[in-house]
């Protein structure tokens, strides 16, 4: 049986506690889920993550680089907001780490369309907002 | 749908540094400012095409505190230029990571050759996302220096 993809929406990255949170339109109840299945690709991109009997798709892989990609059971947290699903996981285990979404970007899916037939874009805020050029004088 | 996240440019106004006139140090030290200035305005785009000429390098540095982050990017920076045998033209930090020993920061060099002239760089500072899943930014008032103690 194939896994139901749904394309996450939004991220945010919580720098303070090192999580990311991926916003998702839930199509199934995922409440009482704990862990999940992380692909990362290559210079650590979050491809997606496998939770419950779904996967949430993320990034895509970089052409050529599906060779680099690994795959790692993570704990992570669900909640529910609205029609969304909002996954947190931390960005870094033990022998793992994601780089990317790193926060504050925008990228587009090459094989994802949103509701006007466009390439689905996705961004990446971080959270907090942080302000250190003051401390740094410049 | 809660708020879908968009993209737009707040309160960043490009600034010139006369490169041709600046030691590697101090111009890459000025672009490591800019962007920790912006720093909720992280560029980043590992997909991104260099211009003819230009180089992309990767870096990442780490350093204790955050402080001290900034200078021990420059010294990344300027370490990988020297193996690479290129000149730094620009710098884009790509992310930011508590860690284990203090902090560590990513991202890409701009480079050119050594032997081409060094123009004279505008940096024009990224756009900044500023709406996301359900406007966390809002929500967040915490100092990242805070984060990462």
């Amino acid at each position: 049986m194939t896994t139901p993809t749904i394309d996450a929406t939004g991220i945010a990255i919580d720098i303070r506690h090192n999580e990311l949170q991926i916003l998702a339109p839930t199509t199934t109840p995922l409440g009482t889920v704990t862990t999940g299945i992380v692909d990362i690709g290559a210079q650590g991109r979050l491809l997606g993550i496998e939770i419950g009997d779904q996967y949430v798709a993320v990034m895509d892989d970089q052409p050529g680089a599906i060779d680099l990609t690994r795959s790692v059971e993570v704990p992570l947290r669900v909640s529910i907001e609205e029609r969304d699903v909002r996954i947190t996981l931390g960005r870094r285990g033990e022998d793992w780490e994601i780089s990317y979404p790193s926060g504050n970007q925008c990228w587009t899916r090459r094989t994802v369309f949103d509701d006007r037939g466009q390439p689905l874009q996705v961004c990446a805020i971080v959270i907090p907002t942080p302000d250190i050029a003051r401390e740094d004088g410049a | 749908m809660t708020d879908h996240p968009t993209s737009v440019s707040e309160h960043h106004e490009p600034v010139t540094i006369a490169a041709d006139a600046t030691e590697e140090r101090e111009l890459i030290l000025a672009l490591l400012r800019r962007v920790f200035q912006e720093i909720d305005g992280m560029p980043t785009n590992p997909d991104q095409q260099p211009e003819d000429g230009v180089a992309i390098v990767g870096f990442r540095a780490t350093a204790s505190d955050l402080s001290s982050l900034i200078l021990a990017a420059l010294d990344a920076a300027l370490e990988e230029a020297d193996a690479q045998q290129v000149t730094v033209v620009g710098v884009d930090v790509a992310g930011i990571m508590p860690i284990d020993e203090g902090v560590r920061c990513w991202g890409y060099l701009a480079t050119i050759d050594r032997e081409a002239p060094r123009p004279a760089i505008t940096v024009v500072p990224p756009v900044t996302v500023v709406h996301g899943p359900t406007n966390v930014r809002a929500e967040a008032q915490l100092r990242l220096e805070e984060s990462t103690r």
